[in-house]
C-alpha cells in the first residue's frame, strides 16, 4: 500500500488526512468543554470528576481509535488491550477497594 | 563447526570480529549463553551471601572465617568488625541483596532471557527472535542493572538492608543520612532490570506469535514454548506497577516526597521533617501486584523445561496437554488477582481479607493440575534416569511440598501465626531452590549438547544431584520447625533474642540447635556444587562429543538444528506436521517422530493430535 | 539472514512484528502510568481534609499544552499518511511541525517548572503566612524578597484565589519558621504533579529522539526499503500518540480537579 500510483488510493488518503484533522480540531474543543466543565459545579464533587474525566476518555478514545487507527486493527490488538484493561481495573479497584473505611481494621476498637 | 545459511539478501555478511560476535551480538543463541553466565554468576553471588549470613546464623557473634577480615576490609568497620565478625545491618544487607539477587538477577534472568532466549526460537522454528537489537539492548540494561546492585554494596552506609521488599517507611528511613544510599542504587538498579525485562517480554510475545514455521499451530507448541508466553505476559503487565513504586520511592528518597511516609512519623525522638500524608500501604500493595505475578514467572518456565526433560525421558507423550495449556494461562490469569495474601497482617477488613483467600485457594487448582499432568506423564513411560531426568523428577516431590506449605499461609487465620516466620521462608525456598533451580539444573544437562556440541558427565551429574537433593532437603525442611515454633525471619542472631529463659517462654534449644544443621546443610550444598561447575567447564572442552544432532532422540524442534546452531538456526526450510510429543508411535521404527518430520504414514490428518 | 514479517503482515494476525511489539509496549505503559494515576487516587482520597490543595497549577498553560500535543498528534500522522502517498518531502515538512509543537510543550512545561521552584510559601514566627515568587536580585543573606501576597491563613494557600493584589514583600530571615518553595516534597499532590509529568516528559523527550532519528540520521532507509522505514514512522506514530493520550488525562487530573 506504498506510493500508489493510482488516483483512487490518494483520495483515500487524503480523505483520512481530512477526518484526522476533523478529529484534532474536535479533541481540541473537547479541551476547551473539560476546562469550561470544570469551573462549572453540577452538584456534587463526585459529578464533576465524571464528567471531566468522562470527556478526558471520550478525547482518549478518538485517539486511540483514530490517530493510532485502532478501529481499522485486527481483532488481536483489542484482545491484548482489554486484557491489560481488566487487569488495570483489577489493581486500581482493589487496591481502592481496601482503603475504604469498612475495610480498614483499626485496633484501638478491641481494647480489652 | 558452524553451518553457515546461505541468504539470498544482496549483502553477504563477513565474518563479525569479537566484539560484534560476542558482546554486542544480536543472535537470540549469544544473547541466551550472555544471560546463562551472567546469571549463574549471580546465582553463586547470592549464594555467597546466603553462605555468610548462615554462618553469623549458626554461630552469632563469631567471626566469619577467610572472609570476615575481608569484608572488613573493604566494607568498612561499621559493616563487619576487624576481626570479622558481621554486623546487624551487614546481615540485613546481605539479607535485602540475597533476595533481591537471586530473584530478579539469577532466576528470572536464567529462566526467559537464558533458556527462553536460545530455546524458544529453536523450537518454534524461527531464525531468530523478532527484534535481535532489542534483545541485545535487553541483555545490556540487566548487565548494567546488576552492576549497579552490585556497587550499592560500596556505597556509604552499604547496600539496600530493608528487605527484597524494600518497604516503606523504613526503606527510605535507613540510612537516610547518606545520600544517594545503598537503597538509592537498589532502586536505580530495578529500573534497569524491570527495563530489560520488559523489552524481553515483548521480544518473547511477538516471536511466539509472528515467527512460528509453518504448520505449527498454537496447540502442537512445545509446552516449554507456552510456558515462556504466559510469563512474558505477567512480566508484561505486572512490572511496571513496580516501575511506578519504584519512582515514587525513588522521590521519597531522594527528593524528600512522601508518598510512603505517613505524617507524624517520628525517628529516634525526631519528628521527620518532610510533608507527611503517605501511605505505606500503597508501597504494599503496588510492590505485591507485582511481586505475587513474579513468582509464578519463577516457577512456569521451570514446569516447561521439567515437561520437555519428561516427555523425552519417559519416551511418551506427556500426559493432559491441553489440561497443562489452559491450566497455565488461568495460573497467569489468577497470578494477578492474589497479591494482598502477602498483606493479611495489615489490617484489612474481612471482605477483603475473604477475597484474596478465596482467590489463593482457587489458584492452587491450576497448580496442582500441572504438577498432576507432570507426575501422571512418567506412568507407564520407559523411564531413562539421566541427569536432566534426575533434576526434572526430583523437582516434582519438592514443587509438591512447596505448593502444599503455601496452603496454612493462604488462609488469612493460620497466616496470623506464620507470616513472616521461617515457615515462610522454608515454603518459598522449597519452591525456588529445589523447584526451579532443579528445573534449571535440568534444562542446562539437557540442552547443554545442543550449545556446545558435547555432553557433562553423566556420573558428576548424578553425584551433583544426589548431594544437591539431601542437602536441599536439610536446609529447608527444618525451617518449617522453626517457624511452627515462631521463629521470626530477618534475625541477624538466629531468634537468641527470643530463647527460652526460666520462666519465660521462647524458642527452645531445639529450634535453636536446627540453626547449625541448617548452616552445615548450606555449607554442604556450596561444595555438592562444584561438580557441577567443574563439569560445566571441563565438558566444554573434554565432554564426549554428541554423534549426533538429536543425542537424545528428542521430537522438538531445536534437535533439528546443526550443532550448534549456526546463524539463522536452521539449513533447511521447516514445516510442522504434528504435535510435540509424538513419542512410541505405534508400527513406527523409531520410537520417536519429530515435529517436521514429512513421515506421511504417520501425519494426523486432522487438527488434533493423536495423543494427548 | 531474514526475520519473517518485518515488513510483510502475517496473514492470520493481520500484523507486522513492530506494530504487535510497539501495542504489547503501549499495554505495559498503560500499567506503568495506571499505577501512579491510582497511587494519585489513593493518597487524594486518603488525605486529611484540608491537606489537599487545589488550583495551583495554571489551568490556561495546562489547556495550551494540551491543544500543542493534540495538533503534534495530528501533524505526525498527516505525516506518515504522506509518507503512504509517497511523498517524503512532505513527511519531513510535518515532522518538522510535530517536532516543533513537541519542544515547544517542553518550552512551556519548563517555564511552569521554574515557577514551581521560585515560589515559595514563608511561615513567620508571628504566624503571618506569606507566599510569591521570590525575587533573586533583591533577596540577600539576611532577607527574602517575593512578589506575591500576605496569606490570611492555610486554607488560602490550599485553595488560592483566582485573581489577587500582588504586592512586593520583605521578610527578614531571622523571622522566618519555616520556607518551602512548590517543588516535589512540598506536599504529595506537588510530589505526584511532578513525578507523573516528569515521567511524561521523559517520554516526550524519547519520542522526540525517536521521531528526529528517523527523520533525520536514519532517513536513508526510504531509499532502500520504503516499507520499512514507513512502518518504522507508524511505530513512532503510534508511540507519540500514546504519549498525548497520558497527557490527555494528567492534564484535568491535576489542572482542573
Amino acid at each position: 500500500m506504498n506510493n500508489p500510483s493510482n488516483e483512487e488510493d490518494s483520495k483515500a488518503v487524503k480523505k483520512h488526512v481530512q477526518q484526522h484533522v476533523m478529529i484534532a480540531v474536535g479533541l481540541a474543543l473537547g479541551t476547551i468543554m473539560t476546562v469550561w466543565t470544570s469551573q462549572t459545579n453540577f452538584g456534587s464533587f463526585a459529578l464533576n470528576v465524571t464528567i471531566t474525566l468522562g470527556i478526558a476518555a471520550a478525547q482518549a478514545f478518538m485517539v486511540a481509535a483514530f490517530f493510532m487507527h485502532l478501529l481499522s486493527e485486527k481483532k488481536l490488538i483489542y484482545c491484548f488491550l482489554i486484557f491489560t484493561a481488566i487487569f488495570f481495573v483489577v489493581m486500581m479497584g482493589i487496591t481502592l477497594w481496601s482503603r475504604m473505611p469498612e475495610n480498614i481494621i483499626h485496633y484501638k476498637q478491641y481494647v480489652p | 563447526m558452524h553451518a553457515e545459511t546461505h541468504s539470498h539478501d544482496a549483502h553477504h555478511h563477513e565474518e563479525p570480529g569479537f566484539w560484534q560476535k560476542c558482546i554486542f551480538s544480536t543472535d537470540h543463541k549469544v544473547v541466551g549463553i550472555q544471560y546463562a553466565v551472567t546469571a549463574l554468576m549471580f546465582l553463586f553471588a547470592g549464594f555467597s551471601l546466603m553462605l555468610m549470613m548462615r554462618w553469623q546464623l549458626a554461630h552469632p557473634g563469631q567471626p566469619i572465617p577467610f572472609v570476615g577480615k575481608i569484608l572488613s576490609h573493604f566494607l568498612g568497620e561499621d559493616m563487619a568488625s576487624k576481626e570479622g565478625v558481621m554486623s546487624p545491618d551487614l546481615y540485613n544487607s546481605f539479607g535485602a541483596m540475597h533476595g533481591t539477587i537471586m530473584v530478579f538477577l539469577a532466576i528470572v534472568p536464567l529462566l526467559t532471557g537464558a533458556f527462553g532466549n536460545y530455546v524458544m526460537p529453536l523450537q518454534i522454528g524461527a531464525p531468530d527472535m523478532a527484534f535481535p537489537r532489542l534483545n541485545m539492548m535487553s541483555y545490556m540494561s540487566y548487565f548494567f542493572g546488576g552492576v549497579v546492585m552490585l556497587a550499592s554494596f560500596f556505597v556509604p552506609g552499604g547496600a539496600a538492608k530493608s528487605g527484597w521488599t524494600s518497604y516503606s517507611p523504613l526503606a527510605t528511613v535507613n540510612d537516610m543520612a547518606h545520600h544517594p544510599n545503598g537503597q538509592t542504587f537498589w532502586l536505580i538498579g530495578m529500573v534497569f532490570l524491570i527495563t530489560s525485562s520488559l523489552l524481553g517480554s515483548v521480544n518473547i510475545i511477538t516471536t511466539i506469535i509472528q515467527l512460528r514455521a509453518k504448520g505449527l499451530t498454537w496447540m502442537r507448541l512445545p509446552f516449554f514454548v507456552w510456558a515462556q508466553f504466559v510469563t512474558a505476559f505477567l512480566l508484561l503487565l505486572a512490572f511496571p506497577p513496580l516501575e511506578a513504586a519504584g519512582c515514587l520511592q525513588l522521590m521519597d528518597n531522594s527528593f524528600g516526597t512522601s508518598f510512603f511516609l505517613p505524617s507524624g512519623l517520628v525517628i529516634s525522638g525526631q519528628k521527620l521533617h518532610v510533608a507527611g500524608g503517605g501511605s505505606p500501604l500503597l508501597w504494599q500493595h503496588l510492590f505485591w501486584f507485582l511481586a505475587h505475578p513474579e513468582v509464578y514467572v519463577l516457577i512456569l518456565p521451570a514446569m516447561g523445561i521439567v515437561a520437555e526433560v519428561i516427555a523425552n525421558n519417559t519416551r511418551k507423550p506427556l500426559w493432559g496437554y491441553r489440561s497443562l495449556v489452559y491450566a497455565s494461562m488461568v495460573l497467569g490469569f489468577l497470578s494477578f488477582v492474589v497479591w494482598a495474601h502477602h498483606m493479611f497482617l495489615t489490617g484489612m477488613g474481612v471482605h477483603i481479607a475473604t477475597f484474596f483467600q478465596t482467590t489463593t485457594m482457587m489458584i492452587s487448582i491450576p497448580s496442582v493440575i500441572i504438577l498432576t499432568a507432570l507426575l501422571i506423564s512418567l506412568w507407564g513411560g520407559s523411564i531413562r534416569f539421566n541427569t536432566p531426568m534426575l533434576f526434572a523428577v526430583g523437582f516434582l516431590p519438592m514443587f509438591g511440598i512447596g505448593g502444599l506449605t503455601g496452603l496454612p499461609l493462604g488462609f488469612n487465620a493460620s497466616d496470623i501465626q506464620l507470616h513472616d516466620s521461617y515457615y515462610v521462608i522454608g515454603h518459598f525456598h522449597y519452591v525456588v531452590a529445589p523447584g526451579t533451580i532443579f528445573a534449571i539444573f535440568a534444562g542446562i544437562y539437557y540442552w547443554y549438547p545442543k550449545a556446545t556440541g558435547r555432553m557433562m558427565n553423566e556420573y558428576w551429574g548424578r553425584i551433583h544431584f544426589a548431594l544437591s537433593f539431601l542437602f536441599m532437603n536439610l536446609i529447608f525442611m527444618p525451617m518449617f520447625i522453626q517457624g511452627l515454633a515462631g521463629m521470626s525471619r530477618r534475625m541477624y542472631d538466629g531468634g537468641l533474642h527470643y530463647a527460652e529463659q526460666a520462666g519465660v517462654p521462647g524458642l527452645s534449644p531445639f529450634v535453636l540447635s536446627l540453626n547449625k544443621v541448617i548452616s552445615y546443610a548450606a555449607f554442604s550444598l556450596a561444595v555438592a556444587q562444584l561438580p557441577f561447575i567443574i563439569n560445566f567447564i571441563w565438558s566444554i572442552y573434554y565432554g564426549k562429543k554428541v554423534t549426533s544432532d538429536n543425542p537424545w532422540d528428542a521430537t522438538t524442534l531445536e534437535w533439528q538444528t546443526p550443532t550448534p546452531p549456526g546463524h539463522g538456526n536452521f539449513d533447511k526450510e521447516i514445516e510442522v506436521f504434528r504435535g510435540p510429543y509424538e513419542y512410541s508411535v505405534p508400527n513406527h521404527a523409531r520410537n520417536f517422530l519429530p515435529q517436521n518430520d514429512p513421515d506421511k504414514a504417520h501425519t494426523p490428518t486432522h487438527e488434533h493430535p493423536v495423543h494427548g | 539472514m531474514n526475520i519473517p514479517y518485518t515488513v510483510d503482515r502475517r496473514e492470520d494476525t493481520g500484523l507486522y512484528n513492530a506494530k504487535l511489539g510497539v501495542w504489547l509496549f503501549l499495554a505495559s505503559e498503560v500499567m506503568l502510568f495506571g499505577a501512579l494515576f491510582s497511587s494519585y487516587i489513593l493518597l487524594r482520597f486518603g488525605a486529611d481534609v484540608g491537606t489537599w490543595p487545589r488550583h495551583w497549577l495554571d489551568y490556561k498553560l495546562g489547556a495550551v499544552n494540551t491543544i500543542i500535543l493534540i495538533v503534534s498528534s495530528v501533524t505526525n500522522v498527516i505525516a506518515w499518511a504522506n509518507l503512504k502517498l509517497g511523498s517524503f518531502s512532505k513527511y519531513r515538512a510535518y515532522q518538522v511541525l510535530t517536532m516543533v509543537c513537541a519542544l515547544t510543550f517542553l518550552g512551556i512545561k519548563s517555564t511552569e517548572y521554574y515557577g514551581k521552584f521560585h515560589h515559595f510559601t514563608i511561615i513567620c514566627k508571628d504566624g503571618r503566612i506569606a507566599d510569591g515568587h521570590i525575587q533573586k536580585a533583591e533577596t540577600t543573606a539576611d532577607k527574602v524578597v517575593i512578589d506575591g501576597r500576605w496569606a490570611p491563613d492555610m486554607a488560602s494557600i490550599m485553595d488560592p484565589p483566582a485573581k489577587f493584589e500582588e504586592q512586593k514583600i520583605e521578610i527578614e530571615r531571622k523571622e522566618i519558621v519555616e520556607m518551602h518553595n512548590y517543588g516535589p516534597s512540598r506536599n504529595n499532590f506537588t510530589g505526584l504533579y511532578f513525578t507523573l509529568t516528569g515521567l511524561h516528559v521523559l517520554h516526550i523527550i524519547g519520542g522526540i529522539i525517536v521521531i528526529f532519528a528517523i527523520w533525520g540520521p536514519l532517513n536513508g532507509m526510504w531509499k532502500t526499503d520504503p516499507a520499512r522505514y514507513t512502518n518504522r514512522v507508524e511505530v513512532a506514530g503510534l508511540f507519540w500518540s500514546f504519549v498525548d493520550m497520558v497527557w490527555l488525562f494528567i492534564f484535568p487530573t491535576f489542572y482542573l480537579l
